[in-house]
């Protein structure tokens, strides 16, 4: 009973799971630009919340700095694309390569903190990011930069919005999937006894130091990936786009869903995307849509703590 | 025009009036954090609303009272009418959420601050409103070049008043002690007979109290009361409590008198484009150095 | 089983709320219409001619861009009631970007798969140019009202026209006011946004030309009441003409703490913060200060009658940018007359030669698609009220 318990349940999984797909797969070819448009969004969304959920779900770090990862990610691309006409794909490694560096120096000088005490830090590091950024001239000042160029791909120059759509549904298929494995592997496994109790994990032999800092990496290496991609979708970037709200914004998706659950992350990302362009047409109270939401997130938590699509208790 | 010693101290005296305005606002995140580990993001939104509160009821009083009179009247209502808000906010969204992940209740302050935000900001229709008190601005005293003005003198008065009635009461009554016992440990407290839920409610009232305090004499002293004056302060005052060291009264009051003194040194004599980066590069620092704050406690991290 | 119930239900209500979603959209033309009717294929040659706004009307300028929306329904209606365009009725469709480059986009999406023929609108710089490229793949054409950020320009969008003053326009008239008042050492104060520090990085290319001084440039970040350290620098550096680059809500501030802090020279503001709140909210502090206003509806020809009509219509007054969102629409109604049809690229080379003499001044555009002359006005608060300066 309990075999056949399970394999049912792993084939409804994964019926579903196929289904899903083959709608967003689909999907472009029914809807128009603007439900495309959306979808796009909730996927960026996903992305940034599967990456931060690699930091705050896995190994439970408060980041409040999200936003700076992702700047980082796409100013690279940006600035190297603007300033030395680099081919995006190029750009790709190097915007890896600068947010695991940065991720490194700040997170091995501060992972030792408090995690209350680390959430401050990530937050001032976001606004040294995003403050920096506006002040010098080659990232484009306050204004950011204008007209990066599209890239191209088999081909194909990416100026639809449906070109745009299955690259991102095509990046957030490889987060999953990047994301699920480490879930799985014993380096996953270890940060999942770092969060619930480090002391005990510490005691077990394990070099929390040092795992809280490959996740903190492996997160911000993430959002650099998708800072890199935002950037030459939107083709411009400014440092508005990189602010606390953003970061909060971002933190939200992957609580609100349910931390460290990948399927929570996503009903997360897709919520917040979603919900307020429903209310855009309705007069008074599409203005008001922020309140409504407010209240809303207020009352899922409350009767949800653990968010919407909860990660079961292991038994170790 | 001004030598460069007359420079300084009257930066010193721009960052102390800024600083005491991010203590007052401090304090509040303090208590709070201290009491049940929450980052209440609603709090500079509190402190908005006390604004607004002080503005309406001065203009409200208007032709009865007016003058310092008035001024304190309205800041007095303000602390009464944003501490019963705290209080509400504390029973309706965080009180359910006392038991769950400490990151939920995060998210539920992130839904608080973004329901007073968006409501004042659609009751304001996005516009600042505007204070005149009627009493001389500019009038104080000179030393040199160096101006520090009565409203100034009366300001920093005040926030110290506050901040010394706050450490009494926390340090030497029973409501305080109770504070203080279920900060240390919560379940305990309660067997010791201590109403726990009763004691945050209170926390909430004080804090959101004294952000209104900061709200009011911020309406008075600049003038202006707009939607969004709670942001910035919110994130400054969030950082003064860390580098003072979170949950430690007079750790709040160090921390957001410091970050007033260097972001008025920061603007003269690094430029004011970069003086939150001075200032948040030197928070980053003092916790690589000190990682509980400057006055915190070593303590051993439960989740 | 009880778990598993609760998140059946979950997923259920999040399938719904797609499912809710992409239903609503589907249809979208019957999304915001704000004026006017339109017929479900508007494509024909009998239906209305249907212009998408693009205006923050939720958000921090949520004020302006309901400002701007009524000044364009304003004019709508009078040119329906005369007769419409071509013997069409325009109607308009607006959407909302919030100021935000992100929602911009989506606002973009909407009002392209709304089938409008023409786009107006643009308040926030940053906003605007996020939407623009999509307008430019659709090849839709926009005229924008009010952004005024020289890096539009830099975008090199052929149907992109931008109907207000640009910051070279306000730094030009900066330095006329300057020698007017025998100024010569300038601080500039910006915001470090978009538009408030272009400005103020073209007075500090600009302003040297004419022999002036830029003493500092100190930035106030939005929200932030207190500036008082900002005045010590301002004081420090000797300036006698200070130039108030951002908006109206903060610039009160910096104009009372300037003067209480004892500064006693010259000071201007630019268009950000060219309202009439600006004279309420600094009190006596504000009286000498001079403002380098865009066509500022108070002081321009047919003025009254248009305050009178926005007056009866909204029950508000006008504010900043309506003189410029109302020649807009008018401008656009004259190219479509010149052009004979809806066709972009017709439209485009109307509007391109077009010469109108509108509420808010002449208007001309450049080979840049950039106003050819300056509207900006200068003027002054006087016994707390606005004067115009001449010299």
């Amino acid at each position: 009973m309990g075999l056949i318990d399970k394999l049912d349940n792993k084939v409804s999984k994964t019926i579903g799971s196929l289904a899903l797909l083959l709608v967003m797969v689909l999907l472009p070819l029914r809807v128009d630009n603007y439900v495309q448009n959306v979808l796009w969004n909730a996927m960026f969304y996903m992305l940034l919340a599967l990456g931060l959920n690699v930091i705050v779900g896995y190994c439970g770090l408060c980041d409040l700095g999200y936003a700076a990862k992702f700047a980082i990610g796409a100013y690279t691309t940006g600035v190297l694309m603007k300033s030395f006409s680099w081919n995006f794909w190029l750009t790709l490694p190097v915007s890896m390569l600068i947010s695991a560096i940065t991720a490194a120096i700040v997170g091995g000088a501060t992972l030792k903190l408090r995690s209350d005490y680390l959430a401050i830090v990530t937050l001032g590091f976001a606004e040294i990011v995003r403050i920096s950024v506006r002040n010098m001239s080659i990232t484009g000042s306050a204004s950011g930069l204008i007209a990066i160029s599209r890239p191209s791909l088999f081909g194909i120059r990416l100026t639809r919005i449906t070109h745009w759509y299955y690259v991102f549904l095509v990046l957030v298929l490889m987060f999953i999937f990047i994301t699920y494995r480490i879930r799985h592997s014993r380096f996953g496994r270890a940060l999942t006894y770092i969060r619930e109790d480090e002391d005990a994990a510490q005691a077990m032999g394990i070099n929390t130091t040092k795992y809280k800092l490959y996740a903190y990496i492996i997160g911000a290496v993430l959002g650099g990936i998708t800072g890199s991609f935002y950037a030459v979708k939107m083709t411009n970037i400014s440092p508005t786009s990189f602010d606390f709200t953003q970061s909060a914004n971002i933190l939200l998706a992957v609580i609100l869903g349910g931390m460290g659950k990948i399927p929570g992350v996503i009903v997360g990302a897709a919520f917040f995307a979603i919900f307020p362009e429903l209310f855009r047409d309705i007069p008074i109270i599409g203005e008001m849509r922020m309140l409504f939401f407010g209240i809303l997130l207020i009352v899922v938590m409350i009767t949800r703590p653990q968010g919407l699509w909860p990660e079961r208790k292991q038994r170790m | 025009m001004f030598s460069i010693w007359e420079l300084i101290l009257q930066q010193l005296v721009n960052g102390l009036i800024l600083g005491s305005f991010y203590a007052l606002v401090a304090l509040g995140y303090s208590m709070v954090y201290g009491i049940i580990k929450l980052l209440n993001f609603a709090h500079g939104d509190i402190y908005m609303t006390g604004a607004f509160v002080c503005l309406s009821v001065f203009a409200a009083l208007g032709n009865i009272v007016s003058g310092w009179t008035g001024i304190i009247l309205s800041i007095l209502v303000a602390m009464l009418i944003s501490g019963i808000l705290g209080y509400i906010v504390q029973r309706v969204a965080y009180r359910p959420l006392l038991g769950a992940p400490r990151l939920s209740l995060l998210i539920t302050a992130i839904g608080v601050s973004l329901v007073i935000y968006n409501t004042v900001m659609v009751m304001t229709n996005s516009q600042p409103m505007f204070f005149t008190s009627g009493l001389d601005n500019a009038a104080g005293i000179r030393i040199g070049s160096i101006l520090i003005t009565y409203i100034q003198l009366v300001l920093l008065a005040m926030s110290g008043v506050f901040m010394l009635a706050l450490n009494f009461f926390i340090g030497r009554t029973m409501a305080g002690k109770a504070m203080r016992a279920i900060a240390l440990d919560q379940d305990t407290s309660r067997l010791m007979g201590i109403n726990v839920n009763r004691v945050i409610g209170m926390t909430f009232v004080l804090g959101s109290s004294l952000a209104a305090v900061a709200g009011g004499m911020a309406c008075v002293y600049y003038g202006n009361v707009q939607y969004n004056m709670g942001y910035t302060i919110g994130i400054k005052a969030f950082t003064s409590a860390v580098i003072g060291g979170i949950g430690s009264i007079p750790g709040a009051m160090l921390g957001g008198i410091l970050l007033g003194l260097l972001e008025a040194m920061g603007t003269q004599f690094l430029g004011s484009q970069w003086k939150d980066v001075f200032a948040f590069g030197l928070l980053i620092l003092i916790l690589i150095f000190r990682p509980n704050g400057l006055l915190g406690k070593t303590e051993i991290e439960r989740m | 089983m009880k778990k598993k119930n609760i998140r059946l239900i979950a997923l259920l209500v999040a399938l719904l709320m797609s499912v809710a979603f992409i239903a609503s959209c589907s249809n979208s033309n019957n999304g915001s219409q704000t004026t006017g009717t339109t017929d479900a294929d508007d494509s024909t040659e009998t239906g209305d001619i249907l212009i998408g706004v693009l205006s923050p009307t939720s958000g921090s300028e949520a004020y302006y861009g309901r400002d701007m929306l009524q000044s364009y329904q304003l004019a709508v209606e009078e040119i329906n009631a005369a007769g419409g365009v071509l013997g069409r009725n325009l109607a308009l469709y607006h959407a909302d970007d919030a100021c935000d480059p992100n929602t911009a986009s989506q606002a973009a999406a909407r009002i392209v798969t709304s089938d409008v023929d023409f786009v107006v609108g643009g308040y926030c710089s940053g906003a605007t140019i996020s939407a623009l490229q999509q307008f430019y793949d659709e090849d839709l054409l926009m005229l924008i009202s009010a952004a005024n950020s020289t890096n539009i320009t830099a975008l090199g969008l052929e149907q992109t026209f931008m109907l207000n003053g640009t910051a070279d326009h306000g730094a030009a008239m900066v330095a006329q006011l300057c020698e007017f008042l025998g100024s010569t050492k300038v601080a500039l104060i910006h915001q470090g946004d978009a538009y408030t520090q272009n400005l103020s990085d073209t007075c500090e290319r600009v302003l040297p030309e004419s022999g002036l001084e830029i003493v500092t440039v100190e930035v106030m970040e939005q929200g932030s009441a207190d500036v008082s350290a900002i005045v010590t620098a301002v004081l420090y550096s000797g300036a006698d003409f200070v130039y108030w680059c951002g908006y109206h809500a903060d610039g009160s501030n910096v104009i009372k703490q300037l003067r209480q802090g004892g500064y006693t020279g010259e000071i201007a503001v630019g268009d950000g913060s060219a309202s009439v709140e600006l004279i309420e909210a600094c009190g006596p502090a504000g009286e000498g200060v001079y403002v380098t206003s865009p066509p500022y509806v108070g002081f321009t020809e047919g003025g009254e009658d248009f305050i009178a009509d926005y007056n009866e219509m909204f029950g508000m007054e006008p504010g900043t940018y309506a003189t410029l969102c109302y020649d807009t629409i008018y401008i656009l109604k004259e190219a479509i007359e010149a052009a004979g049809t809806l066709e972009t690229s017709a439209v485009r080379d109307a509007i391109a030669a077009i010469e109108y003499d509108g509420l808010s001044g002449f208007t001309k555009f450049t080979a840049n698609r950039e106003l050819a002359i300056s509207n900006f006005i200068v003027i002054q608060i006087v016994d707390g009220e606005f004067v115009l300066i001449s010299f």
